[in-house]
């Protein structure tokens, strides 16, 4: 994607407002964990799975559900509104 | 596995629901299931909250009703320590894990009760999967203060009775010594292959007593490594002299290769001695006369990689995890004539893991066993900016 930002660029711009420095390693990690496949092969059609294991790991380390439901439902934003992520 | 069942019997359960809301067979089966297990267990939600939780769970928690744990958000309800009493961040709890690998969680921690006194815990995580979909976990743990009490009595008999033991017989060692190099009188031919065969079974007595007292040392965490930047090739070629003679008298062949002629590691030099020592020795004493035995030492990225491969008796599958247990030794053709503590092994992998490294073994019954060690590899310190300009 020349120019653009990948589906993987923009779901760790969206972790870095969650996760801080840590979100890259966290996201890439889950892409190559859960979906098996390497972290750039990243597509929009893969965000529902890959949201359902983030949110379980994201929801044991904070007590914030509402920031769980927050986080969760931009990353799937990324899918449905394509390149509108900004922070609601 | 009890663990499996369960998982099995939850993913059909659309919503966590406490027992009164129960509203299909296969609920009901579920909640059946899991009140029955004779471990604590509780079922985490997708926001980390308790959704279930059996009368065991809350007996080793120190809760008397689910419902003071019902809806709570896990991580920071029960909290978690080491042995050392530091607590477990989040991140490196065993809950969370399974869902940054994937994959079941085993491991040895303490709880905190509801009272503040600790509780060891050996536990099982696993994701609650419906259709593909994590929609939870699942954790089975179990008090474990008395087995850890066992362990400690056993560990304790070990290291004192291996200090009494080594003592005295250090002392026939060095008495028969003398005794041999003539120190009291010239000795007779007869007399003389006595007191040698009496040296040789002291010899194995003090190897015994010597690899009781490592274990212990290991495992009361004793163990000082004094690391530093270490030739692995040289070692190697130390360890394989030093054991040159045994083959020559088993009548094998040992190779060795490495395509780097050094290959520099941060190791304890005499520890990683020990190990190499102890692999190669039990190549030895497990490949029959004449076979050959290969070492072969390279670097792959920043591991520096040591295969000892033998064409021994090898070992069945159902043995391999067994392998590095304490006090495990396999049945085989050779073991009852190579004699051994079943402690080698044991202590190799903990001497391994505190390098940061770690051991794998893959083998074949009747064909032979390969042993290998992945050890860090030296790096030199990067120089700053700082340090460049100061220069």
């Amino acid at each position: 994607m020349p120019g653009g930002k990948t589906i993987q660029d923009k779901v760790i711009d969206i972790s870095r407002d969650y996760l801080g420095p840590a979100a890259e390693r966290f996201v890439n990690r889950q892409i190559s964990t859960h979906l098996k496949k390497s972290p750039e092969q990243l597509t929009v059609q893969d965000l529902p799975k890959l949201v359902d294991w983030i949110r379980l790991a994201f929801a044991l380390l904070t007590n914030d559900s509402r920031l769980v439901d927050e986080y969760t439902g931009r990353l799937l934003a990324v899918k449905q509104n394509g390149h509108r992520t900004a922070k609601a | 596995m009890a663990i499996e069942l369960l998982k099995r019997k939850l993913s059909q359960v659309r919503q966590p629901r406490l027992p009164e809301f129960r509203t299909t067979e296969g609920e009901a089966e579920a909640d059946a299931l899991f009140l029955s297990i004779g471990d604590g267990a509780v079922v985490i939600d997708s926001n980390g909250r308790v959704s279930r939780v059996n009368q065991k769970a809350l007996e080793i928690l120190g809760f008397k009703r689910a419902r003071d744990l019902i809806g709570k958000w896990w991580p920071g309800t029960i909290i978690a320590h080491d042995r050392n009493g530091n607590i477990l961040t989040n991140i490196n709890r065993p809950i969370t894990q399974v869902f940054l690998t994937g994959d079941n969680v085993t491991a040895r921690i303490y709880y905190k009760r509801k009272d503040g006194s600790s509780v060891p815990v050996s536990l099982n995580v696993a994701p609650v999967l419906l259709h593909g979909k994590p929609i939870g976990a699942i954790e089975v743990f179990r008090d474990i203060t008395n087995e850890l009490a066992e362990e400690q009595a056993k560990d304790d008999f070990i290291s004192i009775a291996s200090h009494q033991l080594r003592t005295p017989a250090t002392s026939v060692k060095q008495y028969t010594a003398m005794l041999l190099e003539g120190y009291a009188e010239k000795l007779k031919p007869r007399q003389r292959e006595l007191l040698a065969r009496a040296y040789e079974s002291n010899e194995r007595q003090l190897a015994i007593i010597e690899d009781l007292l490592n274990v212990a040392r290991v495992d009361a965490g004793n163990i000082g490594l004094n690391v530093r930047r270490t030739d692995l090739i040289k070692l190697l070629q130390s360890v394989i002299e030093d054991q040159a003679s045994k083959v020559r008298r088993r009548q094998q062949k040992l190779s060795f290769s490495h395509p780097q002629a050094k290959l520099y590691c941060n190791i304890d030099e005499a520890r990683i001695r020990m190990v190499m020592d102890n692999i190669l020795d039990n190549a030895i004493k497990y490949t029959p006369e004449g076979r050959p035995i290969s070492v072969r030492a390279y670097a792959l990225k920043d591991q520096a990689v040591v295969k000892v491969r033998d064409r021994g008796v090898g070992l069945a599958e159902k043995d391999l995890a067994k392998l590095f247990h304490k006090f495990e030794r396999i049945p085989n053709p050779l073991s009852v004539e190579s004699g051994g503590t079943g402690l080698g092994l044991y202590w190799v992998e903990k001497i391994v893991k505190l390098h940061q490294g770690r051991i794998t073994v893959t083998s074949q019954l009747g064909q032979g066993s390969c042993f290998t060690v992945y050890l860090p590899l030296y790096k030199a310190k990067k120089r700053t900016a700082r340090s460049d300009k100061l220069r």
